[in-house]
């Protein structure tokens, strides 16, 4: 058995959801760019495993062919109107065909985009969520290992048990180029699934949003020439001055010392990466 | 001055000369028909009004209570000291509104703040109280913020990465009080994550996105960035950090409670720790401490070395960037990229605007140059006056040493 099989040695499943994407400025209909991440990192994986992508939605929509073109050899679409929650016929799906993992994208394009549908599935099946997903392998002893993105461009190692639902941001690595070949090649399967209606936000408005004007720190000069100083940034009056020019070291020394006072060298004074983020 | 000269009355010899010759007058009704006038003559030295600094503007309108203003009396009012302020004290809550914050090192960031004022309005206009959950020590006034009450869960017994505790907790609270919303910031440091978990737990949908709140009303930011959703409202809100509320001006008790107590059992997600991470290839929009090269720099593979013995992210000006020593996303500045790190070292550049538009929002910014009077001397809170390429080996000298 290698390790890469569960015990009663089945194989390792994992499961892509997809959905449609809109290009922000122009709203063209194209592949939604987290999900389309989320699905690179499983194509991306060295390790032989089976996966399944899967879209709650039009089966005739033309995004699909879009990741087809990434190489896929079928996606299995549970047909849903727009009026429909997603959720609900996603987890029916799930819980008959039990992946270990689940990736998605952190949120939808279309639509309310609250990014909650990730979680929703989590709580439904009963798996595990982590956030900001960028790697995923596989251990022995049906262990996963993660790689998590936290604020600053750092990665977290996280060690989860199966099953688990993840979710894919932006700091993961960009999807490929969809190929026209491959997207003639790939099939799409219907399997109907129960619909329901997303009763909550039938009371919704949804109306057109004018760009609210940014909120600004006020500053109360004495004249028009300070306020406007402030407004462009040249408020500035210079800080601390170390004159380096007979003696270098004294510049060198100043700079230690700031970096230091700052915490972003570690108690040895060397600098040290791991010091730089801010969460715990 | 005597008082006689304030009452003087003010003569027309213009009128007088008409009514010397017969003639009628016209207009003005503070004069009489021999025109005499019957206003008073405003004595300029003594109706002076001091407006802010130094400019004395006259104040016609005091002139006939000849008054006469001191300059410290103008001035504008000074902030109240904490113990002047009576905080607002509500003794017995109906609900609470419970605010979960980010906090960087203790401190609460802007997106917190606009939460809680966004708390403090759900709150003011019936009997409720907002409550502040922490997971980090804090010493922070948060009555300052409009907060009633606070509850702290300590994090020392569980080392790294919890979320799941955290959200444990916060489902014990909305349990065991009556809690009417739950609120938190839809940030990236872990909050919105959070509050998305509390929600599945609890097993109500969130509102994300809330970018105004109203009458029992809010209007949430959807995927489309033309279009608003505008809905009633909800449990469990998340707030954009672009939400428009107004700056809470209450001041609040902010007593601390006792915390439920949440089961610190075996997590299910273990932290393995940071992982090591190739400094350059983090985004500078990402980085925190961030290394640029100006014109001065001349000892390229000392520039590179320096910046992997700090783990600072390189970057260049415009000038570098187009002589092709750094990438071109590696460029700050207008048509660059705009850097928020916590620390930006500026090594031989001067500070041209377009360059100082890039680093706006950086905290500290430490340049290096032989011009004292350059540009960028103004913008640094620490200005090295020197030549950069005799600084750059001492500095990695010093790192390396301190093993």
């Amino acid at each position: 058995m290698t390790g890469f099989e569960k015990q009663n040695g089945q194989r390792l499943l994992v499961a892509v959801l997809i959905s449609t994407g809109r290009n922000p400025v122009s709203g063209v209909v194209r592949r939604a760019e987290l999900d389309a991440r989320a699905l690179e990192i499983v194509l991306a994986l060295d390790t032989d495993v089976q996966f399944e992508v899967i879209h709650a939605g039009d089966p005739e929509n033309p995004v699909l062919k879009d990741y087809l073109g990434m190489g896929l050899s079928d996606i299995t679409v549970l047909p849903c109107d727009p009026d429909d929650d997603p959720a609900s016929s996603l987890v029916w799906y799930l819980n008959r065909i039990r992946p270990d993992v689940v990736l998605t994208g952190n949120r939808a394009e279309t639509g309310e985009g609250s990014g909650f549908i990730p979680y929703a599935v989590a709580q439904q099946l009963g798996a595990l969520f982590v956030a900001q997903i960028t790697a995923l392998k596989f251990l022995a002893d049906s262990k996963l290992q993660l790689s998590q993105s936290i604020p600053g461009g750092y990665r977290r190692r996280l060690y989860a048990q199966p099953p688990i639902v993840g979710s894919v941001d932006g700091s993961a690595l960009p999807p490929r180029i969809p190929a026209y070949a491959r997207s003639q090649r790939g099939k799409i399967h219907i399997v109907e699934a129960p619909r329901q209606n997303d009763a909550q936000s039938a009371d919704w408005n949804i109306l057109t949003g004018r760009n609210k004007p940014k909120k600004i720190t006020r500053y109360h000069g004495e004249t028009m020439a300070e306020r406007l100083d402030f407004a462009w940034g040249q408020d500035r009056t210079g800080g601390t001055t170390i004159e380096a020019r007979k003696n270098p070291r004294n510049g060198a020394d100043a700079i230690h010392r700031a970096l230091g006072d700052a915490g972003l060298l570690d108690r040895a004074g060397k600098g040290d990466n791991s010091k730089l983020t801010d969460i715990t | 001055m005597p008082k006689n000269k304030d009452r003087r009355i003010r003569r027309d010899p213009r009128r007088e000369r008409i009514a010397r010759q017969g003639k009628s007058v016209g207009g003005s009704e503070h004069f009489d028909i021999d025109g005499r006038a019957d206003r008073v003559r405003k004595f300029p030295h003594f109706c002076r009004s001091v407006t802010y600094g130094e400019r004395v503007r006259i104040n016609p309108f005091a002139a006939t209570q000849n008054i006469r203003c001191s300059k410290s009396e103008s001035q504008p009012k000074k902030h109240e000291s904490k113990s002047d302020i009576k905080p607002s004290i509500i003794t017995d809550p109906s609900y609470f509104v419970v605010v979960v914050p980010d906090l960087l090192a203790g401190r609460p960031t802007d997106h917190d703040r606009l939460t809680f004022s966004a708390a403090r309005q759900l709150a003011s206009d019936t009997d409720g109280a907002v409550l502040a959950v922490l997971f980090e020590d804090s010493d922070f006034d948060f009555g300052k913020l409009g907060v009633d009450r606070i509850m702290k869960f300590s994090t020392v017994l569980l080392a790294g990465y919890s979320p799941e505790y955290r959200a444990d907790a916060i489902v014990s609270i909305a349990q065991e009080t009556p809690v009417r919303h739950i609120l938190f910031p839809d940030s990236k440091f872990g909050s919105g994550d959070l509050g998305r978990r509390v929600a599945a737990r609890l097993g109500c949908r969130p509102a994300s996105g809330v970018r105004q709140i109203g009458e029992g009303q809010i209007v949430c930011k959807s995927a489309d960035p033309l279009l608003e959703i505008h809905r009633s409202l909800c449990t469990i809100m998340l707030m954009d950090p672009e939400i428009d509320v107004e700056t809470t001006q209450i001041y609040c008790e902010g007593r601390e409670l006792n915390a439920p107590l949440v089961d610190i059992s075996m997590p299910k997600l273990q932290d393995g720790g940071l992982e090591q991470v190739d400094v350059s290839g983090i985004p500078l929009s990402e980085a925190s401490l961030i290394l640029a090269a100006g014109a001065g720099v001349s000892d390229w593979q000392e520039f590179y070395n320096l910046a992997e013995s700090l783990g600072a992210a390189i970057a260049g000006s415009r000038v570098v960037v187009d002589k092709g020593f750094v990438g071109r996303d590696r460029q700050v500045g207008a048509s660059g990229v705009s850097v928020a790190g916590r620390c930006y070292i500026a090594l031989g550049i001067s500070g041209a605007p377009q360059h100082l538009q890039g680093i706006v929002d950086c905290d500290l910014v430490i340049a290096v140059n032989t011009d004292p009077g350059c540009p960028m001397s103004l913008r640094a809170d620490l200005m090295i006056v020197g030549d950069v390429n005799s600084i750059m080996p001492i500095l990695r000298e010093i790192i390396s040493d301190r093993l």
